[in-house]
């Protein structure tokens, strides 16, 4: 199967303009860009994916090794940029996926030559010194949370919803859909996401980079944003006027325009 | 409807003072004493209006919480993550969401199971306004659903137990296996050797068995064979049988006696109502300038054949030796023959000639193996060997009994290419 | 594929089974638990009739040397009567042709 196949991948957008691929997070897929996508394809070329274990993607590629690892995230995204030859493209990463996007630039820079980080938490626990805003208890209740909602998820579901990515409706006539994975691979995702500590690679990151935070977000708080910011050097940090933790979702146009503004601005 | 059994009035007597007292509940009372929560926030979260049935399982007042709580507020934590990544993500892009299992916290800090419905209110224009939302309590469901998952888990874990453990048998088969084999076979100056194994099935241990080694000097002794049955029993008694052989081999010469020994071996091992016996022919090879003696006994096996550099094949006789391991009397019949350079010496098992062939799912006998070897001579022992592993897989289903092949030849001297050729093949 | 039967007798030699169908690893257990189970005195014969006898293979091989070690350990003897060509050629081959007491015919044995 080709990456482009296993990752359900979709561009978009102006093919002459400057390259933006749109990571999801942990918890839904692509959907999660589709009210900011129509506005940033006006100007750019968008790129869409779902990581392997997500969404439409190939669930039989899916390896706990691989992806109990950020690295194996950043692997899908590198080779999705490589499949597609991208040169400094801009990698819009969501929550878990703004760490990945870190690991993604470090392993290939003439690939991935800026980022934007959607939320993003370097590390979610507390500890001496700093505030990620959880504990470990509370990562296990996520993942207690995980499994009883996964009550109904059904083995029988999965290859109409992972395969059929050129037939979306057969997908969507299955309520909850969208964030319907695999238990297992869920779980393995939910640890990745909130028990990796990324801060030390933050340090490194050379990249332009525009960190994206909500007025309220009770999973990447505005301490944690401001973490981030003073972490990258030179970065730039825009607090939304929004709550929650997708603001691609809760306010779109002002998510895309601060993507789009950064975007035009690289090329100056 | 239970309605002569009492209402919400509770108590009233009759099932017209009943009716009469649902007819009057009003809309407002309904909404706040229903037996589910109800809340509407803001798109935000912030909430709005709230029952009070949710109010009393929370241990909170209307103030504590209108206008001043978000909906995951009264979440736990991980009821909070579960909600700010799947549950509002899902409610934007789908309008509503259903039966979605989440933990609230109370105002003494305990914890209420509860399933949550949403549904998002949008203005004439389509713009989203609020969040209704209704909550039932799951405490009695979660319980049973936890017993679910804790049996869901066990099984995983079973069936996780399990695999590994058959992974484990099937390792120990392969190497089990493998034991009653030899690795590779040995280098012999001027000789070609060949070999094939075919197993019949792979989880069910083969009971056939071959073996060459040196003796030292310029000779070399062999052996092949069958023995009865399949599985870890046949295999205990290839075990046996291998090595008994080998050490007589390396004591007595003499290949009848060799046999013999199996035989006293077999006897005394497995005894009365259970008979295991196996066929072999065992043999010596000593080099004599260009040629090889060949000095072979058999026990109730298929006879060796020789295909001679003439184009001749030959089947040394080996008539009246018995199986082995069936009665202390038992005779062995020796045979000689010399190998010249362009001869091989073949010896197989069985289930060669005794694979099932054509419509009528016939034997496919020794006369037609003749045939088959008659069609190759003259031929090197890895033709034989690769024309006959060609045969095989001919036979597709016909073949269903283990089947062993050894080939031991003098290459002609047209053949020889100036290096020690020793081509071996083995297949499972 | 032909089932096998099995019919034991009580003849003036001693003790006749008559063999019919295909004796197969998956039957085979029963010639043995039938050779067993009969009445078998010292110095008579049990007599094994294979004129029905569709098809044997090395279990069904296995089975009648078990019979002929239980005949034997009774003080008794085991005669083969007209045993099929291709089972006569594996007997032949394995050299149990001279362990074995075949006979063509054995009218006399079965009191017939």
């Amino acid at each position: 199967m080709s990456i482009l196949r296993r990752n359900n991948v979709r561009v978009t957008g102006r093919a002459a303009g400057r390259t933006v691929v749109l990571a999801h997070g942990f918890g839904c897929d692509q959907n999660m860009w589709r009210l900011v996508e129509p506005v940033l394809a006006e100007n750019f070329r968008v790129v869409l994916f779902d990581y392997v274990g997500a969404g439409r993607s190939d669930l039989s590629a899916w390896r706990e090794e691989r992806y109990r690892e950020l690295d194996g995230y950043a692997r899908d995204v590198l080779e999705v940029c490589e499949e597609l030859d991208l040169r400094d493209a801009v990698l819009v990463g969501h929550s878990v996926s703004a760490m990945v996007g870190v690991l993604a630039r470090a392993a290939a820079p003439e690939r991935i030559g800026s980022l934007v980080m959607v939320c993003p938490s370097p590390y979610y626990l507390d500890e001496d010194g700093y505030r990620g805003g959880f504990s470990a208890e509370d990562i296990d209740e996520l993942l207690e949370s995980l499994e009883s909602n996964y009550l109904g998820w059904s083995a029988a579901m999965a290859p109409v919803i992972m395969g059929n990515p050129d037939r979306p409706e057969l997908g969507e006539e299955l309520t909850n859909s969208f964030c319907a994975t695999d238990p297992g691979i869920a779980r393995v995702f939910a640890r990745t996401t909130f028990l990796s500590d990324s801060r030390e690679d933050l340090r490194s990151v050379t990249a332009p980079t525009l960190i994206l935070e909500c007025e309220q977000d009770v999973i990447a708080p505005r301490e944690v944003g401001a973490y981030v910011h003073s972490a990258i050097p030179g970065s730039r940090l825009v607090t939304l006027a929004a709550t929650g933790h997708c603001p691609q979702l809760s306010a779109p146009e002002a998510t895309a325009s601060a993507i789009s503004a950064f975007v035009s601005d690289l090329g100056r | 409807m239970n309605a002569g059994k009492g209402g919400p009035g509770g108590g009233v007597p009759g099932t017209d003072a009943a009716f009469s007292a649902l007819l009057e509940d009003s809309a407002e009372d309904l909404y706040e004493s229903a037996p589910c929560g109800y809340l509407s926030t803001l798109m935000d979260g912030t909430i709005a209006k709230i029952n009070a049935t949710l109010l009393g399982w929370l241990g909170l007042s209307r103030d504590q919480v209108v206008g001043r709580m978000r909906f995951g507020d009264l979440l736990t934590v991980g009821g909070k993550l579960y909600h700010e990544t799947h549950f509002a993500p899902l409610l934007r892009m789908q309008g509503h969401l259903g039966g979605i299992a989440l933990e609230m916290r109370t105002a003494t800090g305990s914890r209420l199971p509860v399933l949550v419905t949403s549904t998002v209110k949008k203005t004439d224009g389509g713009e989203p306004l609020l969040i209704r939302t209704t909550v039932f309590d799951a405490t009695d469901r979660r319980a049973y659903e936890e017993e679910l998952l804790r049996a869901r888990r066990a099984a995983d874990e079973a069936r996780r137990q399990a695999e590994a453990e058959r992974e484990r048998l099937h390792e120990a088969l392969a190497v089990l296996q493998h034991s009653l084999l030899p690795a590779a076979l040995p280098d012999i100056p001027g000789m070609e050797t060949a070999c094939y194994y075919h197993t019949a099935s792979a989880s069910r241990l083969g009971g056939d068995f071959y073996d060459l080694f040196p003796l030292g000097g310029d000779r070399f002794a062999f052996f092949l064979g069958d023995v009865c049955g399949k599985g870890p029993q046949a295999a205990a008694l290839t075990s046996l049988t291998r090595y008994t052989l080998r050490a007589a081999a390396l004591h007595d010469p003499d290949p009848v006696a060799n046999l013999s020994i199996l035989n006293t071996v077999l006897l005394d091992r497995y005894t009365g109502d259970d008979p295991r016996y196996c066929t072999a022919v065992a043999g010596v090879l000593e080099r004599a300038g260009d040629a090889v003696h060949v000095h072979l006994a058999s026990g109730g096996h298929p006879p060796a054949l020789v295909l001679r550099g003439d184009g001749r094949v030959e089947h040394l006789s080996t008539r009246g030796g018995m199986l082995i391991g069936v009665l202390p009397s038992a005779q062995f019949v020796p045979a000689r023959t010399t190998l010249h350079p362009g001869d091989t010496l073949l010896l197989y098992t069985d289930g060669l000639t005794e694979a099932r062939t054509g419509d009528n799912r016939e034997l496919y006998g020794d006369e037609a193996l003749e045939s088959f070897a008659a069609g190759l001579a003259p031929a090197r022992p890895r033709r034989v060997v690769e024309a006959l592993t060609g045969l095989l897989h001919g036979f597709g289903d016909g073949l269903d009994d283990d089947t062993a092949l050894l080939a031991l030849g003098l290459p002609s001297r047209t053949d020889r290419t100036g290096r020690t050729d020793t081509g071996s093949t083995t297949s499972a | 594929m032909k089932p096998l039967t099995i019919t034991a007798s009580h003849v003036p030699a001693g003790l006749a089974l008559e063999v019919a169908g295909d004796l197969d690893h998956t039957n085979a257990q029963e010639l043995r638990h039938a050779a067993q189970d009969g009445d078998l005195p010292p110095g008579r014969f049990l007599v094994v009739d294979l004129s029905e006898l569709a098809f044997c293979d090395s279990s069904g091989i296995t089975a009648l040397i078990a019979a002929h070690h239980h005949a034997v350990a009774a003080g008794a003897g085991m005669v083969l009567v007209a045993v099929p060509a291709p089972t006569r050629r594996l007997l032949h081959m394995t050299g149990l042709d001279r362990m074995f007491d075949i006979r063509d015919d054995a009218a006399s044995l079965l009191g017939r």
